[in-house]
C-alpha cells in the first residue's frame, strides 16, 4: 500500500524478518551512543529498504527509539520484555565456574548469596542436593555458609527476584564468639553433622571489591572423607574469586 | 555474551535524553487509530463536499469533472503517503509544520506552518458560516433576519466547539465520527436513489477529448483538492495517540481512501443528475429533499469547522511550546488538553465571519478571502512537505528511490497546481489573492521575526514528542533496574 510497505501485516515479522530484527537489535545494543539505519544496513549486510522497514517496525512497537535529533537509534524500553526470553535461554555465567569446581573436587558444591537477614540459594548442586534445605536456611549455626554469614554480618538488602529466607534461629552470643574464633584460626568455616549426621561441609566467603562478603561457596562431603576435604580449599577459593568478578556491579549477585 | 543480552542485563540509564517530552502535560498515548480517522475524515467533510462540489466542478470543467476528481484522489493519496513517511518517524502536534521544519529547516518550516494555519482557519471560518447560513435558511425564509440567525447559530456552534475540544480529544473525535457517519450514509442513500432515477447513466463521467486542456484539468484539481484538505490533520494527534508511528500513518491513509471512495461515488451520482440537464440544480430532481440536503451539508460543515479548529489548536500548541507564539496556546487544562488555546481559536473562527455578516456583508464577501486562502494555504503546506520529505530522509540516511520518486512527483504536481491556482485567482479574484498573499506574508514574517529575536526559539523549533529516558532500556534513571 505504501512505498515503504506498511500496514498490519508487517508488524508480525516473518521468519526471515525476525532474524533480521534480532540482528538489528544486536547492532543497536552494540552502539550505546546510537547507530543510524544506514550503518545498521551496512553492518548486517541486508538491503537498505528492508532494514528501514525493519527499524521502523521496531520503533513502532517500542523496541527501538530514535534519538531526538534523528541521528540514530537506541534500545527502547520494550526490549526489556525480551529479557525474560533471554534469561530463559541464557546459561547463567556462574554455571561454568561451578561446573569446573564440581568436576575438579567430585563433591557437592553449592553457591549461596548473603543478605542482611539470611541466605538465598543461587545454585544448588543438581547431582547432590542439600540434605536439609529447611534447616540450612533457618539456623546459621547448622551449616558452614551459616557460620560465614555469622562472622561477616552482611548488610546487603534482600534482592528482588531471588527466593530469600530469613533465619528463624538466633544463636546465643557465646556460640557466635566460638564460631568467630574458629573461623579466625582457620580462614574458612567448617561444620559437621549439622544438617545430616553423616555429612560435613566447609565454606569460603565471596567478597566484593570493598571486601564485604556477598555470598559463600560451600563444599559438602560424607564424614568419612571430611578430614581430606581441606585439600579442595584452593579450588574453592579460585572459584570464589571468579564468581566475584562475575558479580561485579550487580545488585543481585550472580543471578 | 551477545551485546543485546548484555545491554538488557546492564540496563544502563541514559543521561543524554531528557526526562520529559516537550509536549508534557498533554494527555498522551490514549487515543486510537479510530480517533485519527475521525479527525481526518471530519476535517475533510466528505458528506458536505459531495453535495456542494460536484455541481460546481461540472460547471467549470464539463465532462472532465470526474476525471479531475480521480486525479485529485490520486494526488491526495500520494500526499498521504508522503505524510506517512514523516508520521512513521515523527510524532508532533505541529504535524506538517514540524515535518517541514525537520526537512527544510526553520525558515521554510515557518512558511509551511503559516500556510497550514491560514488553511485551517480559512476553512474553519468558511464551513462555520456556510453551515450556519444553511441552518438559518431552514429556520427562516426572511433574508434580512437570516444573518442574525446565522450569527446566533455560529455563536452556539463555537461555544460547543470550544467546549467539546476542552472536554478532551476523544470526546471531540467521537462526536465528529458520529456526525460524519450519519451525513455520509444519508448522502450515499440519496446518491443511489438519484442514480436509480436516471437509470445508472454513467456517460457523463467519461471525458470528452475535445474538452481536454491541461490548464482546465490543473485548475479543476486545485478546486477539487479543497474537498480533501484536512485529511492530514490526524497527524497532529500523534502525541495523544497510542503507538503513534503505527496509528497515524494508517489512520490518515484509511481516511483518504475512504473519503476518496465515498466522494467518487457521490460525485458520480450527482454528475449523472447534472448532465441530465436539470436546470434547477443537481438535487432538485429528487423532489422534496432540499431541506434534508441543507441539513446534511450544515451538519457536515459544522463538524468540519470543529475538526479544523481542533487541528489549529494542536498546531498552535506546538508553536507555543517552541516559543514562536504566546504561552497561552501551550497551556494545558487538568484534562491534558490545550483548552485555553481552543477557546481563543474558536472565538477567532467565530468573530471574523460574524463581523462580516453583522457589518452587512454576505457569505460571498467572506469567501472572497477564505476560498483562495484555503486553497493556497493547503497547497503551499502540502507542496512544502513533499519537498521536505526526501531531504529529511536523506539527512537521517533512510532515503529510498521509491520515497524520492513519490515525493518528487507529488511535490512537482502540487507546485504546478499551486501555480495554476494563483494565476487563475489573479484573473477571477485579484482582491482575494492579494489579501491571501498579504496574510500569508505577514504571518510568515511575524513568525520569522520571532525566530530571529526570540531567545532560543530557533534552536527549539521542530519540537516533537521525542523519546525520553523512560522510553529506553535504561528506564527513567531512578536507581537501578
Amino acid at each position: 500500500m505504501s512505498v515503504e510497505g506498511s500496514g498490519a501485516s508487517s508488524s508480525r515479522f516473518g521468519e526471515k524478518g525476525l532474524g533480521l530484527a534480532l540482528e538489528v537489535l544486536e547492532q543497536v545494543a552494540a552502539h550505546h551512543e546510537g547507530i543510524t539505519a544506514a550503518d545498521i544496513a551496512r553492518a548486517v549486510g541486508a538491503p537498505r529498504a528492508t532494514v528501514y522497514r525493519t527499524v521502523n517496525a521496531l520503533v513502532r512497537d517500542g523496541y527501538l527509539v530514535r534519538r531526538p535529533d534523528f541521528s540514530g537509534f537506541l534500545l527502547g524500553a520494550r526490549v526489556l520484555e525480551l529479557a525474560a526470553i533471554v534469561d530463559a535461554h541464557r546459561r547463567p555465567a556462574h554455571r561454568d565456574v561451578l561446573d569446573e569446581v564440581r568436576t575438579a573436587t567430585g563433591e557437592a558444591v553449592h553457591l549461596v548469596a548473603f543478605h542482611r537477614s539470611g541466605l538465598a540459594i543461587v545454585d544448588e548442586d543438581p547431582a547432590q542436593p542439600l540434605s536439609d534445605r529447611a534447616i540450612f536456611l533457618s539456623d546459621p549455626t547448622r551449616s558452614a555458609p551459616g557460620h560465614v554469614w555469622l562472622v561477616e554480618q552482611p548488610s546487603l538488602p534482600e534482592a528482588a527476584g531471588v527466593a530469600v529466607e530469613r533465619w528463624r534461629v538466633t544463636p546465643p552470643s557465646e556460640v557466635v564468639s566460638a564460631i568467630h574464633a574458629a573461623y579466625a584460626a582457620r580462614g574458612y568455616a567448617e561444620q559437621v553433622g549439622g544438617l545430616s549426621a553423616g555429612r560435613g561441609c566447609l565454606a569460603v566467603s565471596i567478597t566484593d571489591d570493598d571486601g564485604h562478603a556477598i555470598g559463600a561457596l560451600t563444599l559438602s562431603t560424607p564424614v568419612s572423607r571430611f578430614s581430606l576435604a581441606a585439600r579442595h580449599l584452593d579450588a574453592l577459593r579460585d572459584a570464589a574469586r571468579s564468581l566475584r568478578t562475575l558479580a561485579q556491579g550487580h545488585p543481585v549477585s550472580f543471578s | 555474551m551477545s551485546a543485546l543480552a548484555d545491554a538488557i542485563r546492564r540496563g544502563r540509564p541514559r543521561l543524554d535524553l531528557t526526562r520529559e517530552s516537550p509536549f508534557a502535560g498533554l494527555h498522551r498515548r490514549h487515543a486510537s487509530v479510530m480517533d485519527v480517522v475521525a479527525q481526518s475524515i471530519a476535517a475533510t467533510a466528505p458528506a458536505g463536499v459531495m453535495l456542494v462540489h460536484p455541481g460546481a466542478l461540472f460547471g467549470r470543467s464539463g465532462s472532465l469533472a470526474f476525471t479531475e476528481l480521480l486525479l485529485t484522489v490520486g494526488l491526495v493519496v500520494a500526499v498521504a503517503l508522503v505524510v506517512g513517511m514523516f508520521s512513521r518517524r515523527i510524532s508532533s502536534a505541529g504535524s506538517l509544520y514540524t515535518f517541514t521544519t525537520r526537512g527544510l529547516g526553520p525558515w521554510a518550516g515557518i512558511v509551511g506552518g503559516a500556510a497550514l494555519a491560514v488553511g485551517y482557519l480559512a476553512i474553519a471560518m468558511s464551513t462555520l458560516s456556510s453551515g450556519a447560513m444553511r441552518i438559518a435558511g431552514l429556520v427562516t425564509s426572511e433574508p434580512r433576519s437570516g444573518s442574525g440567525v446565522a450569527v446566533a447559530v455560529m455563536a452556539v456552534t463555537s461555544v460547543v466547539t470550544a467546549g467539546v475540544i476542552a472536554r478532551g480529544l476523544r470526546m471531540s473525535t467521537r462526536i465528529l465520527l458520529v456526525l460524519e457517519t450519519i451525513a455520509v450514509a444519508a448522502v450515499l442513500a440519496i446518491a443511489f436513489a438519484a442514480l436509480s432515477s436516471t437509470g445508472w447513466d454513467l456517460a457523463p463521467l467519461v471525458p470528452q477529448p475535445t474538452e481536454f486542456s491541461p490548464d482546465i484539468v490543473m485548475l479543476g484539481v486545485a478546486f477539487a483538492i479543497i474537498g480533501f484538505v484536512g485529511f492530514e490533520s490526524g497527524a497532529a494527534l500523534g502525541p495523544e495517540t497510542r503507538r503513534p508511528f503505527a496509528s497515524v500513518p494508517r489512520g490518515i491513509l484509511v481516511s483518504v481512501l475512504a473519503t476518496g471512495a465515498v466522494v467518487l461515488v457521490g460525485t458520480a451520482a450527482q454528475l449523472a443528475l447534472v448532465a441530465a440537464g436539470d436546470p434547477a440544480g443537481p438535487w432538485a430532481s429528487v423532489a422534496g429533499i432540499g431541506w434534508i440536503v441543507d441539513l446534511i451539508v450544515a451538519t457536515s460543515f459544522l463538524a468540519c469547522s470543529l475538526a479544523m479548529t481542533n487541528a489549529a489548536t494542536r498546531l498552535a500548541f506546538a508553536l507555543s511550546r517552541e516559543g514562536v507564539i504566546p504561552d497561552v496556546f501551550g497551556r494545558v487544562s487538568p484534562r491534558g488538553v490545550p483548552a485555553a488555546g481552543a477557546i481563543l481559536i474558536a472565538f477567532a473562527v467565530f468573530a471574523v465571519p460574524a463581523a462580516v455578516l453583522l457589518l452587512g456583508g454576505s457569505r460571498d464577501d467572506l469567501r472572497v478571502v477564505t476560498s483562495p486562502a484555503g486553497m493556497i494555504g493547503f497547497l503551499v503546506a502540502y507542496a512544502l512537505v513533499c519537498v521536505a520529505a526526501p531531504v529529511f530522509l536523506a539527512r537521517i540516511g533512510e532515503l529510498t528511490i521509491g520515497a524520492a520518486v513519490l515525493s518528487g512527483v507529488a511535490g512537482a504536481i502540487l507546485l504546478a497546481v499551486l501555480g495554476t491556482a494563483v494565476v487563475s485567482t489573479s484573473d477571477t479574484n485579484p482582491v482575494g489573492l492579494v489579501a491571501v498573499l498579504g496574510i500569508l506574508g505577514l504571518v510568515s514574517a511575524a513568525g520569522m521575526v520571532r525566530l530571529r529575536r526570540g531567545l532560543g526559539v530557533i534552536e527549539r523549533v521542530g519540537l516533537h514528542d521525542w523519546a525520553v529516558a523512560a522510553d529506553t532500556i535504561g528506564g527513567g534513571g531512578e536507581g537501578s533496574r
